[in-house]
C-alpha cells in the first residue's frame, strides 16, 4: 500500500491519459458511425419516396393492362361477332343459291 | 447497525480500568484516534464475526476476561521501538524535504552533492520503514511464540497494537513517498537533462517498494485503518471513475443512438418493403394482363382475317346467286317465246347487261 501510496496520482493518471484516447476514439468511431447512419436514413427516406412514385406508376400501369386487357378482349369478341355474322352470311348464300338452284329444277321436272 | 456494538464496547472499556502499566502504547493509541479504532472494530466485526461472541464472553465472565497478566512485555518494547524508528523517520523526512526544496530552487549550483545527500537519506528512510516492518512481523512470531498463554482478547490487543503500528508507518511511507513522487514530478517538469538519474531513482523505488508492497499488502488485510487511506486514495479515484463513468455513458448514449438510428432504418426498410411487394404484385397482374391481353389480340386478328376471307367468300356465293338466278330465269322466258336456235344467243345479250353490273359490285365492293 505504502507504494501504491505514492503512484496512486501517478498511475490513474497515466491510465486516465491512456483510457481518454481510447475513449475519445470510440467516441469519434461513435460519431462517425451516427453520421452515416444519417446519411443512409436520407438515403433510405429517398429510396422510399422513389419507391413511392414507382409504385404509383405501377398502379397506374397496372390498371391500364387491366383495361387493356378488357379492351383487347372486346375486340376479340367484336371480331368473333363479325366471324360469326360472316359465316352466317355465306352459309345464308349458299343455302338461297341452292334454294334457286335445286327449287326451279325440281318445279321444272315436276 | 455496528454503532450499538460499539457503544457497548465502549462502556466495557470505561467500567472496567484496564491494567495500565504493560499497555500503555494501547491506550495512547486508543485515545489518539478513537474514529479509527472505531472503524478498526466495525471492520473487525464484520470480518471474523468472532469478536461478537467474545465481546459476549466477556460480557458473560464479567471482568475475569480483561485481566490479561500473561500478556509479554515484548509488545510494549517492540511497540516504544517502532515509535521511536517512526520518530526518527518522521525527522528525516522532514529533512529530506528540506533538501528536495532547496534542490528544486532554481540555480546555477552544482547540486550533485544534494542529489547524493538525497538520495542516502532516501535509502535511510526506506531502509528505517523496512526495519519498522520487520519489527511489526515480530509481533505476529511472539503472538505465535504465546499461542498457548494468550487468550483471544489478547489476540484482539495484539492485532490492534499491530494494526495501529501499521497505520502509523502507513501514514509515515505514504508521507514520504508523496515527497518524493512530487519531487520527481518538479525533476520532470523542470529538468529534461537528467532523466536517466531519474530512471535509475524510479527503478529504485520500485525495487523496494516490491518488497514494501508485499508486506504492505498483508498488513492492508490486518489492519482496517487503511480503509481510510483506501477512502483517500478512492477519492481520487472516484473523480477518475466518475469521469470515465462519463465517458463510458457518453458512449453509451452514442450507442444507444445508433441502435434508435438502426431501428429506424429497419422500419423504414420494412415499409418500403412492402411497397415493393406492391409493385412487383402490380406488375405480376400487368404481365398476366398483357399476356392475355396479346393472346385474345391475336384472336381477334384470326377473326379478322377469316372475316376478309369470308367476305370473299360471301362475295363470290353472291355472284354466283345472281348467275344462278339469271340462269334460272331466263329459260322460261325463252320457254315461252322461242324454242330451240335463239336460245344461247338470247341467252348471252341478257347475261351481258347485267354483267356489267355485277361487276361493278365486286369493284366497290373490294
Amino acid at each position: 500500500m505504502s507504494s501504491s501510496v505514492p503512484y496512486d496520482p501517478y498511475i490513474p493518471a497515466q491510465g486516465s491519459e491512456a483510457a481518454a484516447p481510447k475513449t475519445q476514439d470510440i467516441q469519434n468511431q461513435i460519431d462517425a458511425t451516427v453520421g452515416i447512419m444519417k446519411d443512409n436514413i436520407n438515403k433510405v427516406a429517398q429510396r422510399g419516396e422513389r419507391l413511392e412514385s414507382i409504385q404509383d406508376k405501377a398502379d397506374s400501369l397496372a390498371v391500364n393492362a387491366q383495361g387493356f386487357r378488357r379492351g383487347a378482349n372486346r375486340v376479340r369478341k367484336q371480331m368473333w361477332w363479325k366471324d360469326m355474322k360472316m359465316r352466317m352470311c355465306i352459309i345464308l348464300g349458299i343455302v338461297i343459291l341452292l334454294i334457286v338452284i335445286i327449287v326451279p329444277i325440281v318445279v321444272h321436272f315436276t | 447497525m455496528f454503532r450499538d456494538r460499539t457503544n457497548l464496547y465502549i462502556s466495557y472499556r470505561r467500567t472496567y480500568p484496564h491494567n495500565t502499566g504493560q499497555f500503555n502504547g494501547n491506550s495512547q493509541l486508543d485515545t489518539t484516534n478513537p474514529n479509527n479504532r472505531f472503524d478498526l472494530l466495525g471492520e473487525e466485526e464484520e470480518a471474523h464475526g468472532l469478536i461478537d461472541s467474545s465481546y459476549h464472553d466477556e460480557a458473560a465472565e464479567n471482568g475475569d476476561a480483561i485481566e490479561m497478566k500473561p500478556l509479554p512485555p515484548k509488545f510494549a518494547d517492540i511497540s516504544s521501538e517502532i515509535e521511536f524508528l517512526l520518530a526518527e523517520i518522521e525527522k528525516e523526512v522532514t529533512r529530506l524535504n528540506y533538501l528536495y526544496k532547496k534542490n528544486l530552487l532554481p540555480g546555477f549550483n552544482d547540486t550533485t552533492e544534494d542529489d547524493e545527500k538525497i538520495d542516502q537519506m532516501n535509502f535511510v528512510i526506506t531502509s528505517s520503514f523496512q526495519k519498522v516492518y520487520n519489527k511489526i512481523k515480530n509481533i505476529d512470531s511472539i503472538k505465535l511464540q504465546y499461542q498457548d498463554v494468550l487468550r483471544p482478547e489478547d489476540n484482539l490487543i495484539c492485532d490492534n497494537l499491530k494494526k495501529n503500528l501499521a497505520a502509523k508507518t502507513q501514514d509515515l511511507s505514504k508521507k514520504f513517498r508523496k515527497l518524493q513522487n512530487n519531487y520527481i514530478k518538479y525533476l520532470k517538469q523542470d529538468d529534461f537533462q537528467a532523466p536517466q538519474k531519474q530512471n535509475v531513482m524510479d527503478e529504485w523505488d520500485d525495487s523496494d517498494a516490491v518488497n514494501i508492497e508485499s508486506y504492505s499488502k498483508q498488513a492492508m488485510q490486518q489492519s482496517s485503518a487503511l480503509l481510510q487511506e483506501q477512502e483517500q486514495t478512492e477519492g481520487i479515484n472516484d473523480q477518475l471513475i466518475q469521469r470515465r463513468e462519463k465517458e463510458i455513458y457518453k458512449i453509451a448514449q452514442g450507442v444507444v443512438e445508433i441502435s434508435t438510428i438502426f431501428k429506424e432504418l429497419e422500419t423504414m426498410v420494412i415499409d418500403q418493403g412492402t411497397i415493393l411487394d406492391r409493385i412487383d404484385y402490380n406488375l405480376e397482374n400487368v404481365v398476366v394482363d398483357l399476356k392475355q391481353s396479346n393472346k385474345e389480340l391475336l384472336k381477334g386478328q384470326k377473326h379478322q382475317k377469316r372475316s376478309t376471307k369470308c367476305k370473299l367468300i360471301l362475295l363470290l356465293t353472291l355472284v354466283t346467286l345472281t348467275l344462278a338466278v339469271i340462269v334460272l330465269m331466263k329459260p322460261r322466258r325463252t320457254d315461252h317465246y322461242y324454242h330451240d336456235t335463239p336460245e344461247p344467243s338470247k341467252d348471252t345479250t341478257p347475261a351481258e347487261e347485267p354483267a356489267p353490273v355485277e361487276v361493278d359490285e365486286p369493284t366497290t365492293k373490294n
